[in-house]
């Protein structure tokens, strides 16, 4: 590999499914899971902004990664879960498809991005991973936040 | 003494002690120029002496200097050698002004650095016909008179027991003030009952006192005892113990007395009973009655408060549904009733830390005398400023932004309100003008009212200077109603005024003031009649953590608009909704009012068509002296919110002040009536 590796030592991730792909979160940015409730949307804001939620009396914005990453938006469904996480303006939640487990991934098991992984656009991921013979989109979460 | 001690720990507390005693320094000297009383003088004294002794413990020299220097021409305005004038008001003020710079200088770190070599200079001169009081230990014995709340109490106290009072003088070189104190207080009260002390027992701790402090108290021993007793703690200079009587209070012989030597009537005899039995009237004053809290603690507080308010309602909602569901279960009813018990005690709660938080208007009401006197004096006109209400109290967000708009309108009333004394007295009317500020509370709001008797805003020449700055047409202007035309007042570059001041008249300045106000969700009102006056109304809300609102549905979500901001609802038939310059509008009362249509405003990605109606529910809103009608898919009722803000991740989002959550757990977005108005213009 000629350029530094994504992962300098052994990482845990939050894996999660979006349409039918995979997607790696780094575990520590992830505050909570909770099922999918009432998003109330706000008005005149960018469209990748699904709404508030009310967590336990706080009120936190929730995004929606497929609007985010221009992927066909798809019916929340009973496995669809938010996904809480730490940004720099405090706690944002991510609606995803379905959280789907947490894994441990060495140095060796990532690859910087190959240009074929179209499906997401490039400067949100960090790199991609293989776990039993499927393929791992590592997000690069505080990019695909930033709005 | 001990320069190794950590300052920064008393800064605060120097700071506000200079804020009290300034102010009670500003606003007796005010009073002092009316009806100049020995006592008022004495409490002045009293003030600038407190500054100097603790801006000098804090090593604030300029500060003590300047205090010292006032101190100096009181204390002749006391003896009578020197006779109050408007000059020697005027130089005082002014040194307030610049005590005030220093101490905000103090406050900011920038340290003490500001110019008072003139206000000294002209005290100088007004002091220096007579010899300058020299550091006398006389002002010291002045300051440990008790205050007259203290007094009083200890003149119950004298009924039934002689009161003894000692006065301590510590050594300058004392290390261990309080150490002294503490060994003092100890004594009194073995065998005895301390009432009182000077400065309070919270200062005596913080050790803010310079080197004298005195004890009031009952006991048993008598005096000679006490004297004995007392001598003994060390680093003293003198310990001086007499009964106290009332009116002695300035007699005391300024010498350092040796206790042996203090000689004065000593009934002795008295020697009745211990402590136990002494069910003494006098409170003990000024210990433990208070507690400073900082305002962060409040506001967290309120915070918490605001959540429990959420759960209360949740907790609720559920037992209705449980209730609908297990109609005859026991346990649903004891839930029942344990809720009602919750929100009756969140409700106290949220009332007392509500409490807890709010200020006196008269907080505001303070600065005003001293504004106008100056005002007026460089003017030339009378002035009678009447302050009602002061006790009127509300939420200390709100206390902090009123204060410059009340300000404004203070000053545009004496400026072109009322008349010069020669045009007044011609017109038929008291040479001097009134101006009467008043406060008052009306359901959820307080409303202030500044009225003057001046000669009124002339609507012909508003229209015609509106017209001049290009606010609006010639043609459209002589369309407006003469209320219509009051509004351009609030215009930005608009002045009445013939010719600019230096006070005002620039067109800035009223403006600014409704922009305040509307950004606390108030409405001003404004009044006048030709030659008799203007009233200026302004309602603003109490509180600004937690609103009542009118939640309504547009596009299948809720939306809180405050209820502050709603004049009324209204049904409205489609006919009765016409169109001008492709605007809709209804006509209210002979009053065009613009409709907005909320979902065109409120536009969200699942975005639904609005079915044709009939008849839509319009609320009509004011902000400030506008009016607008929101048209809304549904009414749904009036609840009290929690404000919360947006999330910095959405940005600012135009027409939503924040966000609240509802007794069902969901979101909902708080309308920014201001947002709508900008948003509903373009």
């Amino acid at each position: 590999m000629s350029a530094a590796p994504t992962l300098a030592s052994s990482e845990q991730l939050v894996v999660f499914r979006l349409d039918n792909e995979s997607y790696g979160i780094e575990i520590f940015r992830v505050n909570e899971i909770i099922r999918l409730r009432e998003i109330t949307p706000i008005p005149r804001t960018g469209h990748h902004i699904r709404g508030l939620v009310n967590l336990r009396g706080k009120t936190i914005p929730v995004v929606d990664l497929h609007a985010r990453f221009g992927l066909i938006t798809i019916e929340d469904s009973d496995s669809t879960r938010i996904i809480v996480v730490e940004s720099e303006h405090g706690n944002v939640g991510i609606v995803v498809d379905e959280v789907k487990e947490v894994i441990t991934l060495t140095p060796e098991q990532v690859e910087q991005t190959p240009a074929l992984v179209a499906n997401v656009g490039t400067e949100f991921v960090r790199g991609v991973a293989k776990q039993d013979g499927q393929l791992i989109t590592l997000l690069n979460l505080d990019k695909a936040l930033d709005s | 003494m001990s320069a190794d001690l950590d300052m920064t720990q008393y800064l605060d507390l120097f700071l506000q002690e200079a804020d009290e005693q300034l102010e009670i320094l500003e606003q007796e000297t005010l009073k002092l120029e009316r009806e100049p009383t020995p006592d008022r003088l004495n409490l002045i004294f009293r003030a600038a002496h407190t500054l100097k002794g603790s801006s000098r413990a804090m090593g604030f020299l300029n500060f003590a200097n300047l205090t010292h220097e006032m101190e100096n021409v009181l204390d002749q305005l006391r003896a009578g050698t020197l006779k109050l004038t408007t000059e020697i008001a005027n130089a005082l003020l002014n040194c307030l002004d610049s005590l005030c710079a220093i101490r905000s200088n103090i406050a900011e770190g920038k340290g003490e650095q500001v110019d008072c070599s003139t206000q000294i200079a002209i005290l100088q001169q007004f002091s220096a016909e007579d010899s300058p009081v020299a550091e006398s230990p006389v002002p010291e014995k002045i300051l440990l008179s008790p205050s007259p709340e203290t007094e009083v109490a200890l003149v119950a106290a004298a009924e039934e027991k002689p009161v003894y009072q000692a006065h301590f003088s510590l050594r300058s070189d004392c290390v261990m003030k309080f150490v002294r104190v503490f060994m003092a207080i100890s004594i009194v009260q073995d065998g005895g009952e301390l009432l009182a002390s000077v400065p309070n027992t919270e200062m005596l701790e913080e050790e803010q006192f310079d080197l004298d402090f005195a004890l009031y108290f009952h006991h048993e021993d008598s005096r000679e005892m006490l004297a004995t007793k007392l001598a003994g703690i060390g680093e003293l200079e003198s310990a001086e113990v007499k009964i106290w009587e009332k009116s002695e209070s300035t007699s005391a012989s300024s010498s350092t007395t040796l206790p042996e030597h203090a000689t004065k009537v000593a009934p002795a005899s008295k020697l009745e009973s211990g402590k136990s039995d002494a069910p003494t009237p006098a409170k003990k004053v000024e210990t433990g009655q208070t507690v400073r809290v900082d305002v962060a603690r409040l506001d967290e507080l309120m915070n918490l408060v605001g959540e429990l308010v959420i759960d209360r309602t949740r907790v609720s909602q559920i037992g209705t549904m449980l209730a609908a569901k297990y109609e005859y279960d026991e346990n649903i009813e004891a839930l029942g009733e344990t809720v009602g018990h919750i929100t009756r005690i969140t409700a106290d709660l949220q009332d007392q830390i509500m409490k807890a938080r709010m200020l006196p208007i008269e907080t505001v009401f303070n600065r005003f005398p001293r504004m106008v006197r100056d005002l007026a004096q460089k003017i030339g006109k009378e002035i009678n400023l009447e302050l009602v209400g002061g006790e009127t109290e509300l939420d200390r967000s709100v206390i902090e932004v009123i204060g410059d708009p009340l300000l404004h309108i203070l000053r545009n009333s004496i400026d072109h309100g009322i008349e010069k004394p020669e045009i007044r007295e011609a017109a038929g009317k008291p040479r001097s003008g009134r101006v009467v500020v008043s406060a008052r509370h009306q359901e959820n709001h307080i409303v202030i009212d500044i009225e003057d008797d001046g000669g009124g805003i002339d609507h012909g020449r508003v229209r015609e200077k509106a017209v001049q700055s290009g606010l609006v047409s010639k043609e459209a202007a002589e369309r407006l109603t003469e209320k219509e035309c009051l509004q351009f007042i609030f215009a930005s570059g608009l002045s009445t005024a013939a010719e600019v001041s230096e006070v005002s008249g620039r067109g800035v300045g009223m403006d600014i003031v409704r922009s305040n106000i509307q950004r606390l969700g108030g409405i001003i009102d404004v009044d006048t009649a030709i030659g008799e006056g203007t009233k200026f109304s302004l309602r603003l809300p109490l509180t600004l953590a937690i609103i009542r609102g009118l939640l309504v549905k547009v596009s299948g979500v809720v939306y809180v608009i405050p209820l502050g901001s709603v004049i009324e609802t209204l049904n409205v038939e489609n006919r009765q909704i016409q169109t001008v310059h492709k605007q809709e509008v209804i006509v209210i009362r002979g009053m065009t009012t613009p409709l907005v249509r909320l979902r065109n405003i409120f536009t969200t990605r699942n975005f639904i068509a609005e079915t044709p109606k009939e008849s839509h529910y319009v609320v009509i809103v004011g902000l400030a002296e506008l009016r607008i009608g929101l048209v809304v898919d549904s009414l749904i009722g009036e609840q009290e919110v929690v404000i919360k803000s947006l999330s910095r991740f959405c940005g600012d989002v135009a027409g939503v002040s924040g966000a609240t959550i509802l007794g069902n757990g969901n979101v909902a977005l708080i309308a920014d009536v201001n947002g709508i108005f900008s948003s509903g213009r373009n």
